[in-house]
Order: structure tokens, then C-alpha cells, then sequence
């Protein structure tokens, strides 16, 4: 295929997407989310509408009787979430599906008598015939998505004054869901010739898809979340398990078996959300202090003021460490966050308490304060001591809290007593502590142990995304690869 | 046999479609088929539905595989790209991609010849012109009528200046000044040289376009030859006469057969050595001969009766 062919056949897809009537329908309704992007503006202290009439938060909120303002942060949220409904739910599934109805038509028609007599009696290969009709389809999502996810992008950069460069990957996820539900169509379309055909094979093919992953997402949730959960109750016997007979324990394990080659031969569409996600955290990550994504899920945004990381630290081994140098004469002050496994220990309270007992045992130290504390959304066991070491009097403080039921974090801070007691050094930590939070786990729509928890790029591989979008791209290249073995076979 | 080295070979090919399940029990489309087409000539394919002219056209073009036999175009196998670049197919009851204009087809079909644009845009206008579309080739495919669509259906099989060039019924759902008109580019062509493969259910333009002639029945070839060798003389000579006798027929006595008398003079069975004896005694008689014309079987007549006499 020369360069005169392949432009050829470019100009074509593109002219048949712009014609096609459920293109311009569909860009109409894009322009319609789009636009109140530019026209409403969610500033730091009030709407904004047409850049011009202000309506501000506190007056919102006193006439439904609420006096709290609107945080940053939740602000924040409220864009993340305008962006992730409209991208996710409305242009990911009822877009995708849409177009997968609007293009299913572009290889059959291609197929038509008539039509494939003129067409496929040129010096084209029907490999190039076939792929130029696939890239049509491509064409038409591409430009719905950049208009839809970049659109929206430039109206909250330029209205809201809100930024997050990463919700642009959401055009390349929207493309690739699309593009596999388009090899599909496309392949089913050279069978049968029938754009009625494609369409209902696609959509059933992918509602079964779907099905397949949700079932096989249920079974992994099931299974690893039982064996994880370490929950010791006092006097409790655990139940004897009830007897299986060998025929159900034989059904269950051929359930497993099929759920699993299904789930790892179909492609994974329902991925591709996850894969922004990630995508999206990942450049967010590469600003903050340090995240542990996949793991504990721990993210810290900046480091105390004053200290430095060790940059040979890290949570597995020994701790991440933050170091600062103290007033000439005292040792160094610290701040360390340790991790390790609640399976490996008696729990989160139970260790706070047999750590203040060595605390109130050791001569050199004097507990001042014990409780409960909030550390990163979560409950925090705490204690406070005084530490004193060759003349030198510490202060100490360590927190005991947890990543779900699955890690024990315990940060350490030591420090000499006088240079921490200032008020600029408490409010340096108190910022520490406000900026650790663990935005995976507080999704209160996720199960600790669910597959969106698991999943990423750093992951075991059937949690993996790399797993993920290989097997999904084997996928739609073997079905491209039938169609066109299907395609050279037909005769016109 | 043509002399110089042909365009088109084709030897003993075969076609048979596929039915059922495992394609076993089949349709015979095409059945033995041999010919030969030289250069520059305009070869015409005619059979009555279902004889197998679009299969053979189809299989030379690479749109439907061969059962068996073989085929080369230009001396190459048949399906190479290469050879496809120097072919023109108008296909018959061709669909255009509607969304795109006469003139975007045009460009479109030019360039998966492998043209670029340049060569198109300059070959354009000519082209236009020459099919009658000049007016109208900014407008869509969709609004044309079928006669317009025929007529850049056979730009966009000639804008690549291809040298061999296959037509499938190209006349169909025309006008007969559309039908004159692509006559005319037609002949046009075969002045340039390029060789022209016409498949046509009217004979009358077969009849008056094509050098050659094979006709086809029931995937078989059942006549080749020039148009004057598949129309034999009838033997019958019709004469216009000025000044004739009342009775012209007791001037012809004891020559010919069949005598018929007519408007305008006469018509009679003669040999050939009967002829000039004729005009001798029409001449002696004082009797001006304005025309004569001795009468073929007209190509319809050839080919229904060698159609039915295969078909007994």
C-alpha cells in the first residue's frame, strides 16, 4: 500500500464519520455537557456563572440551613466527580455503547453488492479495506472523546481554575474500550454482512463480557477476603464448617476453572476505568511526599517542615525516615512510619497497649499521654513519653493505625524536648499528620479486598494492568486477525 | 486467436460455488472457459443471465476465487496488485460511498489506483467533461440519479488511465443520450488504444462497439469470433429502383428465389454469380439501381438462435 492509498483511505474514514447523522447527534449532546464548563465556574469561595454572577458558597449553604463552608478539597471532589460521572458512566458505557451502534454499519455497508464489487476490485488489500473501516470507527470515538474530555478540561482550567492533567488519559481509555468493542463488530460484521447482525452480537458479546468479569471479580473477592481477615474475638469458638459433598466441591471447582480462562482470555473492558485511575494517581503520586499505591494505599503529601527523607528509606524495611538536624549538642530529630503485617501481630490495640506497658516499665521514660487519636481518617492509638538519655531529654510520640485489615502502620517521632515544644514545631507536625490520608481505601464504594483494590500497574499479575491491556489487545488483534481471514475467503 | 501477445489469457477456468454446510453440493458457474484477448481491441462478453460473464469477470479482477483453470492479465498472474493498478472496473449495479461528492470519488478511487492527487486533479476536468458531469460533480453521491451514478461510476474506472478496462452492463438504467454519450467515450478509449472488456445485454451496442465477440451460456464459451463472423450473410439482396417496370419480377425471371416486391423495388434470395447477372439485366433495362444491400443476421438473431439451439 503506497502513501497515496493509505491518505486515500484515511480521507474516506473521516468522511464518512462527519456524515454520519449519529456523529452530529452525538457531538450536539457532548457540546451540551461541555459547555457549563465554560459557562459555571466552582471557584474557591462561590459559583460562578458566566464569569460574571457570583453565588457564594456560604450564602448557598445558610439557605438550607448549613453553616459549614465549602473546603478546597471538597470542592475538588465535587469537579473530580462532575469529571469522573460524565467521562465514566455517561461517555464510557452509554457513549461507548452509542457508537458501537452508530459505526456497526461501516464494514457491512463496505460488503454491500455494488459496494465491494467497485472498492475491492482496486489495488488495495482487503487487510487495508478492512482496517481502514476499523479506523473509522476509530476516527468517530477519538474525536467524541478529545471533544467531551479535553472540552471539559479546558472549561474547568479556565472557569474553575481547577487542573488535573491527568483526567486526560480518560480519551485514550474511552478509545480503547471502544476499540475492542469495534474489532468485535468489525469481525462480526465480515460473517454475517448484517450491520443489524454486528450490532446485536457486539452488544450481547459484551454484556456476557461483562458478566463473565463481574462474576470473576466476585469469586476473587470471596475467596482472598476470607483468608486475609484476621478478626480474634474473645470466647468465640469458629463455627465447624459444613460438610460439602464431593458432587458440589466438583461443580465449585469446575465453576472456578471456567470463571478463570473466561476472565483471562475475554478482554477486560471493565478495566479500562481502573487504568485512568491509576494512570491519573500515578501523575498525582509523582508530587506527593510518598505513596505506597497498591499496598497500605498510603499517601503522604509533603514531608514535615524542616525534615528531609533518607532517600535509601523505604516502609518495608526499616521505615520511611525524615530527618532534621537539631540545635548543636542534641541528636538529630526523627520521624519514622514503620509497617508490617497484622497477620504477624496481636492487632492495632492490643500492640499500643503492650508497647505502653514497656513504656511505663522502662526508667528512662515518663508516659505524659495515651488515647486515641485520628491519623489519616482512621482511629489511632497514641502514646506520649518523655525519654531522657545522657542528659538529653526526648520527646516521644508514636502512633499505632491501619490500612485496612491488612497493615499495621506505626509512626515514630523523637525530638529534643525543648526545640519540639515550640508552637511552630507542633503545627509543622500537625500538617504532617493532616496531609497522610488514604484516598483508595476511604472510596466508600470499594471493598477493602476487591479486585479495584488490587488492581494496578505494580500489581501480582491476574491484579495487574499490564496482565490486563495485553490480554485485552491479544483479544482484539486475534479478532481482527479472523475477520480478515474471513474477508479473504469471500467471494463477491 | 489473436496474434499479438494477449491482455487476457484464460484456460480452461473453472467456478463452482460452495452450498450447504461443508460446501459440498455445488453450483457450476463457470465451466471450462479458454480466451484470448489482445491488445487494443474492444472484446464483447454476451450470455443470457446466470451464463457466467460476471464470475469471469469477477475471478480476472481477483473479486471471486477460482476453482480451477488458470488466468493472467498482461501476462501476470491474476489478483497481483500491480496488475490491478493498470485495470478499470466499472462493476454492474455499483454502489458509490454516498457520503462523499462525484468529484471526491473520483479522487478516491484515483488514488487506491496508487495516482496522486495531482495527476487526478489535472486528469478531472477532461474526465468530466467527457461522462457529462462537469455541472453536477460537487454534489453528493446520494442525490444523483442511477444514470448520473453510471456516469462517474465509469469516470472513477477510467481516472487512473488504466489499459485494460472492464465494463459490467455499463449503459444499465441510462437514457439513450447517457447511452450514446459513454458509446462515445467508449470509442474514444479504444481510439487512444486501451483494450475495453464489455459485458452487455444490448447487442445492438455490442454490435456496434465491439472488434470481438464471445458468447457465453450455462458457464460454457459457445462462439467467439469478429462481429461479421458471428452475422452471416442471409443470401438475400434487397435493390431500390428508379424507373422500374410495373412488374420488375418478369426482369428478374430465372434468377434467384424468393422473389418480394417492396416500396421502393424488390427482394430476392440470390448466389453470389446470380448477382451480377441481376444488375447486368436491370442496367440492360434501363433501370437505376439506387441502393443494394445484401442482408446480415443481425447479432440478436445469432445469438438467440446458437442460445437456444445449446439449450435443445
Amino acid at each position: 500500500m503506497n502513501r497515496n492509498t493509505a491518505k486515500a483511505l484515511l480521507r474516506d474514514a473521516y468522511a464518512q464519520v462527519v456524515d454520519n447523522m449519529m456523529f452530529r447527534v452525538l457531538m450536539v449532546l457532548l457540546m451540551v455537557c461541555v459547555l457549563p464548563t465554560f459557562m459555571i465556574g466552582i471557584r474557591e469561595d462561590a459559583f460562578v456563572v458566566l464569569h460574571f454572577w457570583r453565588f457564594p458558597y456560604e450564602e448557598i449553604a445558610a439557605k438550607f440551613g448549613g453553616s459549614e463552608p465549602i473546603s478546597d478539597h471538597l470542592r475538588q471532589q465535587i469537579v473530580a466527580g462532575l469529571q469522573a460521572g460524565m467521562v465514566d458512566l455517561l461517555a464510557g458505557k452509554m457513549g461507548v455503547l452509542l457508537s458501537v451502534a452508530a459505526t456497526a454499519f461501516f464494514t457491512p455497508r463496505m460488503l454491500e453488492r455494488g459496494a465491494a464489487d467497485t472498492i475491492f476490485s482496486k489495488p488495495v488489500s482487503r487487510l487495508a479495506l478492512m482496517l481502514s473501516r476499523y479506523v473509522a470507527g476509530l476516527i468517530f470515538v477519538s474525536i467524541l472523546a478529545v471533544v467531551l474530555v479535553g472540552g471539559m478540561h479546558i472549561g474547568l482550567l479556565v472557569t474553575s481554575g481547577y487542573s488535573d492533567p491527568g483526567f486526560l488519559w480518560s480519551i485514550l481509555t474511552l478509545i480503547y474500550v471502544f476499540a475492542v468493542m469495534h474489532a468485535f463488530s468489525t469481525t462480526v460484521g465480515v460473517f454475517t454482512r448484517s450491520s443489524v447482525a454486528a450490532l446485536l452480537l457486539t452488544m450481547i458479546f459484551f454484556l456476557l463480557n461483562s458478566c463473565v468479569h463481574g462474576g470473576w471479580e466476585l469469586k476473587e473477592t470471596a475467596t482472598n477476603g476470607g483468608s486475609n481477615v484476621h478478626v480474634r474475638v474473645e470466647g468465640l469458638q469458629p463455627e465447624a464448617p459444613e460438610k460439602v459433598t464431593e458432587e458440589e466441591s466438583r461443580l465449585v471447582h469446575w465453576l472456578i476453572v471456567t470463571s478463570d480462562v473466561l476472565h483471562y482470555t475475554l478482554p477486560k473492558t471493565g478495566d479500562a476505568p481502573r487504568i485512568a485511575k491509576r494512570l491519573r494517581r500515578g501523575l498525582e503520586e509523582r508530587h506527593k511526599e510518598l505513596a505506597d499505591p497498591g499496598r497500605t494505599d498510603l499517601v503522604i503529601d509533603t514531608a514535615p517542615a524542616g525534615f528531609t527523607r533518607e532517600p535509601r528509606s523505604s516502609l518495608v524495611q526499616e521505615g520511611a525516615l525524615w530527618i532534621c538536624q537539631q540545635p548543636a549538642g542534641a541528636a538529630e530529630a526523627t520521624v519514622r512510619l514503620a509497617l508490617r503485617p497484622l497477620a504477624e501481630v496481636e492487632g492495632r490495640v492490643a500492640e499500643a497497649r503492650k508497647f505502653l506497658s514497656e513504656r511505663e516499665a522502662d526508667p528512662a521514660s515518663t508516659v505524659v499521654d495515651d488515647g486515641r487519636r485520628e491519623v489519616a481518617g482512621r482511629r489511632a492509638e497514641f502514646v506520649e513519653w518523655h525519654e531522657t538519655r545522657e542528659a538529653e531529654t526526648r520527646l516521644r510520640r508514636r502512633w499505632y493505625f491501619q490500612s485496612g485489615v491488612e497493615w499495621l502502620l506505626i509512626l515514630d517521632y523523637d525530638a529534643e524536648l525543648e526545640w519540639a515544644s515550640a508552637p511552630e514545631r507542633e503545627q509543622a507536625l500537625d500538617t504532617f499528620l493532616a496531609g497522610m490520608h488514604f484516598p483508595e481505601i476511604d472510596d466508600p464504594f470499594q471493598n477493602p479486598h476487591s479486585y479495584e483494590r488490587k488492581f494496578g500497574f505494580d500489581a501480582e499479575w491476574k491484579y495487574n494492568a499490564w496482565f490486563s491491556i495485553g490480554t485485552t489487545l491479544a483479544f482484539l488483534v486475534l479478532t481482527l486477525l479472523v475477520g480478515w481471514w474471513k474477508l479473504s475467503r469471500i467471494d463477491f | 486467436m489473436v496474434e499479438s501477445a494477449p491482455l487476457i489469457r484464460v484456460e480452461e477456468l473453472g467456478k463452482t460455488f460452495g452450498k450447504g454446510l461443508l460446501r459440498k453440493r455445488g453450483f457450476r458457474a463457470l465451466d471450462g472457459v479458454s480466451l484470448e484477448v489482445g491488445p487494443g481491441s474492444v472484446f464483447g462478453l454476451l450470455g443470457p443471465n446466470g451464463a457466467g460473464k460476471t464470475t469471469l469477470i469477477k475471478i480476472l479482477l481477483g473479486l471471486i476465487r477460482r476453482s480451477d483453470g488458470r488466468a493472467s492479465l498482461f501476462g501476470e498472474p491474476i489478483g497481483d496488485a500491480a496488475v490491478r493498478r493498470r485495470i478499470g472496473y466499472l462493476p454492474e449495479a455499483h454502489r458509490l460511498p454516498g457520503y462523499l461528492t462525484g468529484r471526491q470519488v473520483i479522487e478516491l478511487f484515483g488514488m487506491l489506483c496508487g495516482r496522486d492527487r495531482n495527476f487526478i486533479r489535472q486528469r478531472m476536468p477532461r474526465l468530466l467533461e467527457l461522462v457529462g458531469m462537469t455541472g453536477s460533480a460537487d454534489r453528493k453521491i446520494k442525490e444523483y440519479s442511477k444514470g448520473m451514478q453510471q456516469r462517474i461510476g465509469l469516470a472513477q474506472a477510467l481516472i487512473h488511465e488504466p489499459e485494460l478496462v472492464f465494463l459490467d452492463e455499463p449503459t444499465d438504467g441510462v437514457d439513450p443520450v447517457g447511452r450514446a454519450a459513454i458509446r462515445e467515450v467508449v470509442l474514444e478509449l479504444k481510439r487512444k488504444g486501451t483494450s475495453i472488456f464489455i459485458n452487455s445485454h444490448l447487442l445492438m451496442e455490442v454490435e456496434l462497439i465491439c472488434d470481438r465477440v464471445v458468447i457465453m451460456n450455462r458457464g460454457k464459451i459457445i462462439r467467439e469470433g469478429t462481429i461479421a463472423e458471428l452475422t452471416p450473410r442471409t443470401g438475400r439482396v434487397r435493390f431500390d429502383l428508379e424507373g422500374a417496370p410495373d412488374d420488375p419480377a418478369a426482369l428478374v425471371a430465372g434468377l434467384g428465389a424468393n422473389y418480394e416486391a417492396t416500396e421502393t423495388g424488390f427482394e430476392i434470395q440470390v448466389a453470389d454469380d446470380e448477382l451480377d447477372a441481376l444488375v447486368d439485366r436491370l442496367r440492360a433495362a434501363r433501370v437505376s439501381i439506387r441502393g443494394l444491400v445484401r442482408s446480415r443476421v443481425n447479432l440478436e438473431q445469432a445469438f438467440i438462435s446458437m442460445v437456444k439451439e445449446q439449450d435443445r
